[in-house]
Protein backbone atom coordinates (compact mmCIF):
# COMPACT_ATOMS: atom_id res chain seq x y z
CA UNK A 1 0.00 0.00 0.00
CA UNK A 2 2.84 2.16 0.72
CA UNK A 3 4.52 3.42 -1.49
CA UNK A 4 7.41 6.36 -1.14
CA UNK A 5 8.10 8.91 -3.73
CA UNK A 6 10.32 11.52 -3.67
CA UNK A 7 8.96 14.14 -5.95
CA UNK A 8 5.93 13.44 -4.32
CA UNK A 9 6.95 14.51 -1.46
CA UNK A 10 8.59 17.60 -2.96
CA UNK A 11 5.03 18.70 -4.65
CA UNK A 12 3.29 18.03 -1.66
CA UNK A 13 5.60 20.45 0.35
CA UNK A 14 5.87 23.26 -2.22
CA UNK A 15 2.28 23.11 -3.05
CA UNK A 16 1.72 23.85 0.85
CA UNK A 17 4.35 26.75 0.36
CA UNK A 18 2.32 27.98 -2.40
CA UNK A 19 -0.99 28.25 -0.39
CA UNK A 20 1.04 30.10 2.52
CA UNK A 21 1.81 32.90 0.20
CA UNK A 22 -1.80 33.09 -1.42
CA UNK A 23 -3.56 33.38 2.08
CA UNK A 24 0.21 35.42 3.60
CA UNK A 25 -0.52 39.07 3.63
CA UNK A 26 3.03 39.42 2.81
CA UNK A 27 2.57 38.12 -0.78
CA UNK A 28 0.38 40.67 -1.13
CA UNK A 29 3.06 43.37 -0.75
CA UNK A 30 5.19 41.65 -2.95
CA UNK A 31 2.63 41.94 -5.50
CA UNK A 32 2.26 46.16 -5.07
CA UNK A 33 5.95 46.11 -5.22
CA UNK A 34 6.18 44.56 -8.23
CA UNK A 35 2.94 46.35 -9.84
CA UNK A 36 3.58 49.70 -8.61
CA UNK A 37 6.63 50.04 -11.50
CA UNK A 38 4.57 49.20 -13.83
CA UNK A 39 2.26 52.27 -13.03
CA UNK A 40 5.26 54.52 -13.17
CA UNK A 41 6.23 53.18 -16.37
CA UNK A 42 2.60 54.05 -17.71
CA UNK A 43 2.10 56.89 -16.52
CA UNK A 44 4.78 59.29 -18.69
CA UNK A 45 2.98 57.79 -21.96
CA UNK A 46 -0.59 58.49 -20.30
CA UNK A 47 0.26 62.01 -19.39
CA UNK A 48 2.20 63.60 -22.30
CA UNK A 49 0.36 61.70 -24.89
CA UNK A 50 3.70 60.26 -26.32
CA UNK A 51 4.64 63.75 -27.26
CA UNK A 52 8.37 64.20 -26.62
CA UNK A 53 9.51 60.83 -24.97
CA UNK A 54 12.40 59.23 -26.21
CA UNK A 55 13.02 56.02 -24.45
CA UNK A 56 16.57 55.07 -24.71
CA UNK A 57 17.72 52.08 -23.75
CA UNK A 58 20.59 53.53 -21.43
CA UNK A 59 17.51 54.70 -19.54
CA UNK A 60 15.82 51.07 -19.49
CA UNK A 61 19.18 49.91 -17.81
CA UNK A 62 19.45 52.67 -15.09
CA UNK A 63 15.39 51.80 -14.18
CA UNK A 64 16.25 48.45 -14.43
CA UNK A 65 19.26 48.72 -12.06
CA UNK A 66 18.34 51.28 -9.41
CA UNK A 67 14.92 50.58 -9.11
CA UNK A 68 13.97 47.19 -10.13
CA UNK A 69 16.88 45.04 -9.20
CA UNK A 70 17.80 46.73 -6.29
CA UNK A 71 14.56 47.86 -4.78
CA UNK A 72 11.61 45.42 -6.40
CA UNK A 73 13.66 42.04 -6.56
CA UNK A 74 15.71 42.68 -3.69
CA UNK A 75 12.70 43.33 -1.13
CA UNK A 76 10.84 40.83 -2.75
CA UNK A 77 13.40 38.33 -2.35
CA UNK A 78 13.97 39.62 1.08
CA UNK A 79 10.29 39.55 1.88
CA UNK A 80 9.62 35.97 0.17
CA UNK A 81 12.50 34.19 1.07
CA UNK A 82 13.48 35.14 4.58
CA UNK A 83 9.82 34.20 5.89
CA UNK A 84 10.18 30.79 4.69
CA UNK A 85 11.26 29.29 7.77
CA UNK A 86 10.81 32.38 9.56
CA UNK A 87 6.50 32.72 9.61
CA UNK A 88 6.72 28.81 9.96
CA UNK A 89 8.52 29.84 13.33
CA UNK A 90 6.28 32.52 14.26
CA UNK A 91 3.08 30.79 13.27
CA UNK A 92 4.38 27.84 15.50
CA UNK A 93 3.63 25.37 12.53
CA UNK A 94 7.34 24.13 12.16
CA UNK A 95 6.26 21.03 14.21
CA UNK A 96 4.55 19.94 10.81
CA UNK A 97 7.13 19.27 8.89
CA UNK A 98 9.38 17.77 11.42
CA UNK A 99 6.80 15.09 12.39
CA UNK A 100 6.69 14.35 8.33
CA UNK A 101 8.64 11.13 7.21
CA UNK A 102 10.47 13.61 4.84
CA UNK A 103 14.52 14.16 5.46
CA UNK A 104 15.01 18.25 6.48
CA UNK A 105 16.91 18.21 3.34
CA UNK A 106 13.32 17.97 1.22
CA UNK A 107 11.73 20.72 3.48
CA UNK A 108 14.41 23.46 2.19
CA UNK A 109 14.93 22.30 -1.03
CA UNK A 110 10.93 22.47 -1.72
CA UNK A 111 10.49 26.33 0.05
CA UNK A 112 12.88 27.15 -2.02
CA UNK A 113 12.03 25.80 -5.21
CA UNK A 114 8.29 27.24 -4.20
CA UNK A 115 9.69 30.54 -3.63
CA UNK A 116 11.90 30.80 -6.65
CA UNK A 117 9.19 29.17 -9.17
CA UNK A 118 6.61 31.90 -7.48
CA UNK A 119 9.39 34.79 -7.77
CA UNK A 120 10.92 33.95 -11.16
CA UNK A 121 7.13 33.86 -12.40
CA UNK A 122 6.75 37.28 -10.83
CA UNK A 123 9.22 38.98 -11.81
CA UNK A 124 9.95 37.51 -15.72
CA UNK A 125 6.70 38.62 -16.48
CA UNK A 126 6.64 42.14 -14.87
CA UNK A 127 10.11 42.14 -16.35
CA UNK A 128 8.52 41.70 -19.64
CA UNK A 129 5.85 44.21 -19.00
CA UNK A 130 8.21 46.72 -17.57
CA UNK A 131 10.19 46.85 -20.98
CA UNK A 132 7.81 47.39 -23.45
CA UNK A 133 5.74 49.57 -21.10
CA UNK A 134 9.26 51.52 -21.25
CA UNK A 135 9.73 51.41 -25.24
CA UNK A 136 6.49 51.48 -26.68
CA UNK A 137 4.50 54.40 -26.25
CA UNK A 138 7.15 56.04 -28.58
CA UNK A 139 7.41 54.62 -32.13
CA UNK A 140 10.88 54.60 -32.25
CA UNK A 141 11.65 53.25 -28.89
CA UNK A 142 8.86 50.27 -29.85
CA UNK A 143 10.39 49.90 -33.18
CA UNK A 144 14.07 49.61 -31.32
CA UNK A 145 12.66 47.17 -29.10
CA UNK A 146 11.65 44.63 -31.75
CA UNK A 147 14.82 44.36 -32.81
CA UNK A 148 17.24 41.59 -32.56
CA UNK A 149 19.46 43.63 -30.16
CA UNK A 150 16.11 45.03 -28.45
CA UNK A 151 14.96 41.29 -27.84
CA UNK A 152 18.39 39.88 -27.03
CA UNK A 153 18.60 43.09 -24.43
CA UNK A 154 15.36 41.89 -23.14
CA UNK A 155 16.57 38.32 -23.22
CA UNK A 156 19.71 39.45 -20.75
CA UNK A 157 17.82 41.27 -18.81
CA UNK A 158 15.00 37.95 -17.78
CA UNK A 159 18.47 36.26 -17.36
CA UNK A 160 19.57 38.60 -14.91
CA UNK A 161 16.06 38.57 -13.06
CA UNK A 162 16.58 34.40 -13.10
CA UNK A 163 20.19 34.77 -11.62
CA UNK A 164 19.26 37.28 -9.21
CA UNK A 165 16.49 35.49 -7.51
CA UNK A 166 18.04 32.56 -7.69
CA UNK A 167 21.00 34.02 -5.77
CA UNK A 168 18.93 36.23 -3.84
CA UNK A 169 16.32 33.57 -2.32
CA UNK A 170 19.32 31.06 -1.24
CA UNK A 171 20.68 33.99 0.62
CA UNK A 172 17.68 35.53 2.14
CA UNK A 173 16.30 31.99 3.18
CA UNK A 174 19.72 31.57 5.18
CA UNK A 175 19.42 35.02 6.63
CA UNK A 176 15.66 33.47 7.65
CA UNK A 177 16.78 31.12 9.22
CA UNK A 178 19.71 32.43 11.01
CA UNK A 179 18.10 35.97 12.13
CA UNK A 180 15.06 36.75 14.18
CA UNK A 181 14.86 39.69 12.45
CA UNK A 182 15.76 39.41 8.77
CA UNK A 183 15.59 42.70 7.68
CA UNK A 184 18.25 44.58 9.79
CA UNK A 185 20.84 42.00 7.59
CA UNK A 186 18.76 42.57 4.26
CA UNK A 187 19.44 46.49 4.76
CA UNK A 188 23.11 45.76 5.46
CA UNK A 189 22.96 43.55 2.48
CA UNK A 190 21.18 45.99 0.84
CA UNK A 191 23.76 48.70 1.20
CA UNK A 192 26.07 46.32 -0.36
CA UNK A 193 24.62 45.44 -3.53
CA UNK A 194 23.64 48.98 -4.35
CA UNK A 195 27.00 50.84 -3.01
CA UNK A 196 29.33 48.46 -3.46
CA UNK A 197 31.28 50.01 -6.54
CA UNK A 198 32.94 52.54 -4.29
CA UNK A 199 34.40 49.65 -2.12
CA UNK A 200 37.46 48.09 -2.90
CA UNK A 201 38.03 45.28 -5.57
CA UNK A 202 38.20 42.10 -2.93
CA UNK A 203 34.87 43.29 -0.99
CA UNK A 204 33.00 44.08 -4.57
CA UNK A 205 33.82 40.35 -5.75
CA UNK A 206 31.46 39.27 -2.36
CA UNK A 207 28.40 41.44 -4.17
CA UNK A 208 26.11 39.26 -6.06
CA UNK A 209 25.33 42.63 -8.06
CA UNK A 210 28.89 42.19 -9.46
CA UNK A 211 28.50 38.77 -11.12
CA UNK A 212 24.88 39.82 -12.31
CA UNK A 213 26.62 43.00 -14.23
CA UNK A 214 27.99 41.04 -16.78
CA UNK A 215 24.47 39.80 -18.46
CA UNK A 216 23.09 43.69 -17.87
CA UNK A 217 23.47 45.11 -21.56
CA UNK A 218 24.56 48.29 -20.64
CA UNK A 219 26.62 49.77 -18.23
CA UNK A 220 25.63 52.92 -16.57
CA UNK A 221 27.86 55.45 -14.85
CA UNK A 222 27.93 55.85 -10.74
CA UNK A 223 30.12 58.86 -10.63
CA UNK A 224 33.24 60.15 -9.46
CA UNK A 225 33.76 58.12 -6.23
CA UNK A 226 32.78 54.77 -8.18
CA UNK A 227 35.96 52.07 -8.65
CA UNK A 228 34.75 50.09 -11.43
CA UNK A 229 36.71 46.74 -12.07
CA UNK A 230 35.34 44.68 -15.18
CA UNK A 231 33.12 41.99 -14.15
CA UNK A 232 33.82 38.15 -14.44
CA UNK A 233 33.29 36.40 -17.26
CA UNK A 234 29.79 34.98 -18.37
CA UNK A 235 30.83 31.31 -17.58
CA UNK A 236 32.49 32.45 -14.20
CA UNK A 237 29.81 34.70 -13.13
CA UNK A 238 27.58 31.72 -13.94
CA UNK A 239 29.29 29.18 -11.83
CA UNK A 240 29.99 31.13 -9.01
CA UNK A 241 26.48 32.31 -8.43
CA UNK A 242 25.36 28.86 -9.07
CA UNK A 243 28.08 27.29 -6.81
CA UNK A 244 27.26 29.64 -4.32
CA UNK A 245 23.19 29.28 -4.14
CA UNK A 246 24.06 25.78 -4.05
CA UNK A 247 26.25 26.16 -0.91
CA UNK A 248 23.89 28.37 0.75
CA UNK A 249 21.22 26.25 0.44
CA UNK A 250 23.20 23.26 1.52
CA UNK A 251 24.37 25.16 5.10
CA UNK A 252 20.62 25.86 5.49
CA UNK A 253 19.88 22.07 5.24
CA UNK A 254 22.97 21.39 7.79
CA UNK A 255 21.32 24.79 9.90
CA UNK A 256 17.70 23.10 9.69
CA UNK A 257 18.86 19.49 10.92
CA UNK A 258 20.39 21.77 13.98
CA UNK A 259 17.56 23.32 14.78
CA UNK A 260 14.97 23.06 17.75
CA UNK A 261 11.65 23.80 18.49
CA UNK A 262 11.79 25.58 21.50
CA UNK A 263 8.43 28.14 20.91
CA UNK A 264 6.47 25.31 22.65
CA UNK A 265 7.70 24.07 25.61
CA UNK A 266 5.72 24.90 28.37
CA UNK B 1 11.65 -4.99 18.55
CA UNK B 2 12.14 -2.93 21.70
CA UNK B 3 9.19 -1.49 22.75
CA UNK B 4 10.46 1.13 25.60
CA UNK B 5 10.74 5.17 25.47
CA UNK B 6 13.53 5.19 27.61
CA UNK B 7 15.37 8.34 29.14
CA UNK B 8 18.80 7.86 30.23
CA UNK B 9 19.82 10.76 32.64
CA UNK B 10 18.58 13.37 29.93
CA UNK B 11 18.61 16.80 30.72
CA UNK B 12 17.58 20.16 28.54
CA UNK B 13 18.29 23.55 29.01
CA UNK B 14 17.29 26.72 27.13
CA UNK B 15 20.58 28.50 27.27
CA UNK B 16 20.45 29.33 31.38
CA UNK B 17 16.81 27.92 31.50
CA UNK B 18 15.99 24.50 33.00
CA UNK B 19 13.43 22.38 31.00
CA UNK B 20 13.93 18.64 32.61
CA UNK B 21 17.29 17.86 34.39
CA UNK B 22 18.48 14.17 35.19
CA UNK B 23 15.18 12.13 33.91
CA UNK B 24 16.01 8.86 34.22
CA UNK B 25 12.61 6.82 33.16
CA UNK B 26 10.70 4.06 31.13
CA UNK B 27 7.40 4.37 29.23
CA UNK B 28 5.87 0.91 27.74
CA UNK B 29 2.42 0.41 26.31
CA UNK B 30 -0.45 1.62 27.35
CA UNK B 31 -1.61 5.39 28.39
CA UNK B 32 0.83 7.14 30.57
CA UNK B 33 0.23 10.97 31.26
CA UNK B 34 2.35 13.57 32.11
CA UNK B 35 1.09 15.38 35.04
CA UNK B 36 3.15 18.74 36.58
CA UNK B 37 2.20 22.61 36.88
CA UNK B 38 2.84 24.75 33.94
CA UNK B 39 6.56 24.81 33.51
CA UNK B 40 7.29 21.31 34.87
CA UNK B 41 8.93 19.73 31.84
CA UNK B 42 5.76 17.94 30.53
CA UNK B 43 5.99 19.55 27.14
CA UNK B 44 10.06 19.22 26.52
CA UNK B 45 9.63 15.56 27.73
CA UNK B 46 7.21 15.10 24.49
CA UNK B 47 9.28 17.16 22.14
CA UNK B 48 12.81 15.43 23.56
CA UNK B 49 10.55 11.66 22.24
CA UNK B 50 9.60 13.14 19.06
CA UNK B 51 13.30 14.90 18.15
CA UNK B 52 11.87 18.31 18.03
CA UNK B 53 14.87 18.64 20.68
CA UNK B 54 17.92 17.25 21.42
CA UNK B 55 18.91 16.74 25.02
CA UNK B 56 21.73 18.64 26.40
CA UNK B 57 22.71 15.34 27.95
CA UNK B 58 22.44 12.11 28.14
CA UNK B 59 19.97 9.67 25.85
CA UNK B 60 16.47 9.13 24.81
CA UNK B 61 15.77 5.82 22.56
CA UNK B 62 12.18 5.12 21.44
CA UNK B 63 11.72 2.02 20.34
CA UNK B 64 15.34 1.24 20.30
CA UNK B 65 15.41 4.58 17.23
CA UNK B 66 17.29 7.51 18.34
CA UNK B 67 14.94 10.55 17.92
CA UNK B 68 17.30 12.62 15.90
CA UNK B 69 16.45 9.90 12.87
CA UNK B 70 13.64 12.32 11.81
CA UNK B 71 12.06 9.71 9.15
CA UNK B 72 12.20 6.88 11.75
CA UNK B 73 10.94 9.07 14.51
CA UNK B 74 8.62 10.55 11.84
CA UNK B 75 6.84 6.71 11.25
CA UNK B 76 7.18 5.61 14.97
CA UNK B 77 5.72 8.62 15.99
CA UNK B 78 2.04 10.63 16.18
CA UNK B 79 2.74 14.11 17.52
CA UNK B 80 -0.88 16.20 19.05
CA UNK B 81 0.79 19.57 19.71
CA UNK B 82 -0.72 22.06 22.24
CA UNK B 83 -0.48 24.55 19.09
CA UNK B 84 -2.04 24.12 15.37
CA UNK B 85 0.53 23.32 14.15
CA UNK B 86 -0.69 22.69 10.55
CA UNK B 87 0.10 24.99 7.65
CA UNK B 88 -2.75 26.93 7.24
CA UNK B 89 -4.95 27.45 4.22
CA UNK B 90 -6.38 23.93 3.66
CA UNK B 91 -9.09 21.83 4.44
CA UNK B 92 -9.21 18.86 7.53
CA UNK B 93 -9.42 16.45 4.49
CA UNK B 94 -6.45 17.74 2.57
CA UNK B 95 -4.39 18.10 5.77
CA UNK B 96 -4.58 14.11 6.52
CA UNK B 97 -5.03 13.16 3.22
CA UNK B 98 -1.36 15.08 2.65
CA UNK B 99 -0.06 13.73 5.33
CA UNK B 100 -1.04 9.96 4.25
CA UNK B 101 0.88 10.67 0.91
CA UNK B 102 3.66 12.02 2.83
CA UNK B 103 3.49 8.64 4.51
CA UNK B 104 3.97 6.42 1.52
CA UNK B 105 0.30 5.78 1.30
CA UNK B 106 -0.77 5.81 -2.50
CA UNK B 107 -3.35 8.43 -3.55
CA UNK B 108 -6.45 6.26 -3.75
CA UNK B 109 -5.88 4.73 -0.01
CA UNK B 110 -4.99 8.00 1.28
CA UNK B 111 -8.20 9.55 -0.03
CA UNK B 112 -10.09 6.63 2.13
CA UNK B 113 -8.19 6.06 5.06
CA UNK B 114 -8.47 10.50 5.75
CA UNK B 115 -12.44 9.93 5.28
CA UNK B 116 -11.83 6.79 7.97
CA UNK B 117 -9.44 8.92 10.42
CA UNK B 118 -11.69 12.24 10.33
CA UNK B 119 -14.64 9.59 11.17
CA UNK B 120 -12.63 8.09 14.00
CA UNK B 121 -12.93 11.70 15.53
CA UNK B 122 -16.54 12.59 14.16
CA UNK B 123 -15.18 15.06 11.51
CA UNK B 124 -16.85 13.70 8.66
CA UNK B 125 -19.41 16.59 7.95
CA UNK B 126 -16.62 19.49 8.16
CA UNK B 127 -13.83 17.20 6.20
CA UNK B 128 -14.13 19.32 3.41
CA UNK B 129 -14.07 23.02 5.24
CA UNK B 130 -11.65 25.28 5.68
CA UNK B 131 -9.61 24.54 9.01
CA UNK B 132 -9.51 28.17 9.92
CA UNK B 133 -13.32 27.89 9.81
CA UNK B 134 -13.09 25.06 12.73
CA UNK B 135 -14.16 25.60 16.11
CA UNK B 136 -11.72 24.81 19.12
CA UNK B 137 -12.83 21.84 19.15
CA UNK B 138 -12.95 20.91 15.78
CA UNK B 139 -9.50 21.73 15.48
CA UNK B 140 -8.17 19.91 18.42
CA UNK B 141 -9.73 16.67 16.85
CA UNK B 142 -7.91 17.54 13.57
CA UNK B 143 -4.69 17.57 15.27
CA UNK B 144 -5.96 13.96 16.86
CA UNK B 145 -6.49 12.99 13.48
CA UNK B 146 -2.64 14.41 12.56
CA UNK B 147 -1.30 12.41 14.96
CA UNK B 148 -3.58 9.27 14.44
CA UNK B 149 -3.60 8.87 10.88
CA UNK B 150 -0.14 7.07 10.10
CA UNK B 151 -1.46 4.60 12.69
CA UNK B 152 2.32 5.19 14.94
CA UNK B 153 3.12 2.90 17.48
CA UNK B 154 3.40 6.05 19.80
CA UNK B 155 1.07 8.63 20.09
CA UNK B 156 1.98 11.92 21.97
CA UNK B 157 -0.55 14.31 23.13
CA UNK B 158 0.12 17.37 24.27
CA UNK B 159 -3.35 18.56 26.37
CA UNK B 160 -5.56 16.92 23.78
CA UNK B 161 -8.97 17.38 25.66
CA UNK B 162 -8.70 21.05 25.78
CA UNK B 163 -11.47 22.27 23.80
CA UNK B 164 -13.82 19.10 23.44
CA UNK B 165 -17.30 19.49 24.62
CA UNK B 166 -17.95 16.25 27.26
CA UNK B 167 -19.23 14.21 24.45
CA UNK B 168 -16.28 14.61 22.02
CA UNK B 169 -13.48 14.18 25.26
CA UNK B 170 -15.65 10.67 25.80
CA UNK B 171 -15.18 9.64 22.35
CA UNK B 172 -11.60 10.67 22.29
CA UNK B 173 -11.04 8.87 25.64
CA UNK B 174 -12.61 6.12 23.80
CA UNK B 175 -10.34 6.39 20.67
CA UNK B 176 -6.98 6.74 22.97
CA UNK B 177 -8.39 3.45 25.43
CA UNK B 178 -8.23 1.18 22.01
CA UNK B 179 -4.90 2.36 21.19
CA UNK B 180 -3.50 1.64 24.11
CA UNK B 181 -5.49 -1.77 24.68
CA UNK B 182 -4.17 -2.68 20.56
CA UNK B 183 -0.63 -2.15 22.24
CA UNK B 184 0.00 1.38 21.58
CA UNK B 185 2.17 4.09 23.42
CA UNK B 186 -0.37 6.86 24.61
CA UNK B 187 1.57 9.57 26.35
CA UNK B 188 -0.59 12.10 27.58
CA UNK B 189 -0.18 15.54 29.32
CA UNK B 190 -3.52 16.92 30.79
CA UNK B 191 -4.26 19.89 33.49
CA UNK B 192 -7.54 17.87 33.99
CA UNK B 193 -6.74 15.72 36.90
CA UNK B 194 -9.95 13.41 37.12
CA UNK B 195 -10.22 12.50 33.59
CA UNK B 196 -6.11 11.70 33.74
CA UNK B 197 -7.41 9.26 36.59
CA UNK B 198 -9.88 7.71 34.86
CA UNK B 199 -7.68 7.06 31.67
CA UNK B 200 -3.99 6.20 32.70
CA UNK B 201 -2.48 3.54 33.60
CA UNK B 202 0.52 5.53 34.63
CA UNK B 203 1.24 8.49 35.38
CA UNK B 204 4.68 10.74 35.67
CA UNK B 205 4.54 13.57 37.96
CA UNK B 206 7.08 16.56 37.07
CA UNK B 207 7.95 19.66 39.12
CA UNK B 208 10.63 22.12 37.93
CA UNK B 209 11.71 19.80 35.60
CA UNK B 210 12.18 16.85 37.88
CA UNK B 211 10.17 13.86 38.09
CA UNK B 212 8.74 13.35 41.81
CA UNK B 213 7.23 9.99 40.97
CA UNK B 214 6.44 7.91 38.29
CA UNK B 215 4.32 4.44 37.65
CA UNK B 216 0.87 3.30 38.43
CA UNK B 217 -1.21 5.42 40.95
CA UNK B 218 -1.82 3.43 43.27
CA UNK B 219 2.55 2.60 43.51
CA UNK B 220 2.87 5.94 43.74
CA UNK B 221 0.45 6.49 46.45
CA UNK B 222 1.55 3.39 48.48
CA UNK B 223 5.07 5.49 48.28
CA UNK B 224 4.01 8.61 49.89
CA UNK B 225 4.43 7.63 53.55
CA UNK B 226 4.14 11.48 54.88
CA UNK B 227 0.29 11.07 54.29
CA UNK B 228 -1.72 8.52 56.00
CA UNK B 229 -4.17 6.40 53.49
CA UNK B 230 -7.74 7.18 53.77
CA UNK B 231 -10.30 4.63 53.08
CA UNK B 232 -13.80 5.41 52.77
CA UNK B 233 -16.02 2.64 54.23
CA UNK B 234 -20.09 2.94 53.82
CA UNK B 235 -21.95 0.80 56.15
CA UNK B 236 -24.91 0.88 58.48
CA UNK B 237 -23.26 1.53 61.50
CA UNK B 238 -20.38 3.72 60.94
CA UNK B 239 -19.94 4.55 65.05
CA UNK B 240 -19.48 0.53 65.32
CA UNK B 241 -16.55 0.56 63.28
CA UNK B 242 -14.85 4.53 64.60
CA UNK B 243 -14.90 2.78 68.07
CA UNK B 244 -13.26 -0.19 66.84
CA UNK B 245 -10.57 1.18 65.26
CA UNK B 246 -9.53 4.00 66.82
CA UNK B 247 -8.02 0.71 69.52
CA UNK B 248 -5.31 0.51 66.97
CA UNK B 249 -1.86 3.19 66.60
CA UNK B 250 -2.03 2.92 62.72
CA UNK B 251 -5.32 4.84 62.60
CA UNK B 252 -4.72 8.24 62.62
CA UNK B 253 -8.15 10.18 62.11
CA UNK B 254 -11.94 9.05 61.67
CA UNK B 255 -14.57 10.95 60.15
CA UNK B 256 -18.15 10.33 60.36
CA UNK B 257 -20.23 11.22 57.39
CA UNK B 258 -22.84 13.27 58.07
CA UNK B 259 -25.45 11.00 56.37
CA UNK B 260 -24.45 8.69 59.09
CA UNK B 261 -24.09 6.02 56.87
CA UNK B 262 -20.16 5.41 56.21
CA UNK B 263 -16.78 6.94 57.33
CA UNK B 264 -13.21 7.87 56.40
CA UNK B 265 -10.36 6.15 57.42
CA UNK B 266 -6.93 7.68 57.49
CA UNK B 267 -4.44 5.16 58.70
CA UNK B 268 -0.27 4.26 58.49
CA UNK B 269 -1.41 1.00 57.66
CA UNK B 270 -4.21 0.24 55.47
CA UNK B 271 -3.22 -3.73 55.01
CA UNK B 272 -4.05 -4.04 58.86
CA UNK B 273 -6.62 -1.56 58.70
CA UNK B 274 -8.05 -3.99 55.71
CA UNK B 275 -7.95 -7.22 58.07
CA UNK B 276 -9.23 -5.44 61.04
CA UNK B 277 -12.18 -4.17 59.34
CA UNK B 278 -12.61 -7.70 57.74
CA UNK B 279 -13.22 -8.87 61.88
CA UNK B 280 -15.33 -5.78 62.67
CA UNK B 281 -17.47 -6.67 60.01
CA UNK B 282 -17.81 -10.32 60.95
CA UNK B 283 -17.95 -9.45 64.37
CA UNK B 284 -20.70 -6.78 64.52
CA UNK B 285 -23.08 -8.07 61.65
CA UNK B 286 -22.48 -5.10 59.74
CA UNK B 287 -24.12 -4.08 56.55
CA UNK B 288 -21.44 -3.15 54.39
CA UNK B 289 -21.88 -1.33 50.86
CA UNK B 290 -19.05 -0.20 49.65
CA UNK B 291 -15.08 -0.68 50.74
CA UNK B 292 -12.48 1.55 48.52
CA UNK B 293 -9.06 4.18 48.64
CA UNK B 294 -10.60 7.54 49.07
CA UNK B 295 -7.11 9.36 48.11
CA UNK B 296 -5.66 7.00 45.52
CA UNK B 297 -6.01 9.23 42.58
CA UNK B 298 -3.97 11.59 40.79
CA UNK B 299 -5.72 14.40 42.39
CA UNK B 300 -5.09 13.59 45.90
CA UNK B 301 -1.49 12.14 45.15
CA UNK B 302 -0.81 15.47 42.90
CA UNK B 303 -1.48 17.11 46.13
CA UNK B 304 0.03 15.72 48.69
CA UNK B 305 3.46 15.53 46.02
CA UNK B 306 3.40 19.04 44.45
CA UNK B 307 0.96 21.22 46.73
CA UNK B 308 -2.10 21.45 44.73
CA UNK B 309 -5.32 23.17 45.95
CA UNK B 310 -7.69 20.26 45.25
CA UNK B 311 -9.88 22.12 42.86
CA UNK B 312 -9.85 19.84 40.10
CA UNK B 313 -7.33 21.81 37.40
CA UNK B 314 -3.85 22.73 38.50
Amino acid sequence: MKSGSRWRHLFFLMRLEFKRYWRGRKFGGVLILAIAPLLILALPAVLSGNRGFRPLPIGYTGFFQVLWLHLVIFFSCASVFSQLFRSEVQEKTLHYYYMVPIRREMVVLAKYLAGLSLMTTLFISTSIATYYLYFWPAPPGRNWSLTRVGTQHLANYLFVVLLACIAYGALFMLIGLIFRNPMIPAIFVLLLESFGYVLPPIFQRMTIGLYLQRFIPLTVAHGPFAIMIEPPSATTSVVVLAFVSGTIIWLSTVILRRTQITYSVD
Amino acid sequence: MERLITFDNVSKFYGESLGVNRVTLSIGPGITSLVGPNGAGKTTLMNLIAGVLTPTGGTVRVSGESPADAEAISALVGYCTQFDSFPKGFTGYDIVEGLLTLHGYSIRAARDHAMAVLAKVGLTEAAHRKIAAYSKGMRQRVKVALAIAHDPQILILDEPLNGLDPMARAEVIELFRNLASAGRHVIISSHILHEVDVISDGVVMLSNGYIVAEGGIRDVRSQIEDHPMQILVRCDRPAVVASHVFTHDSVVEVKIHADNAGLVVSTKNPRQFYRLLNQIILDNDLSVEAVAPADENVHSVYEYLLGGNGAGRI
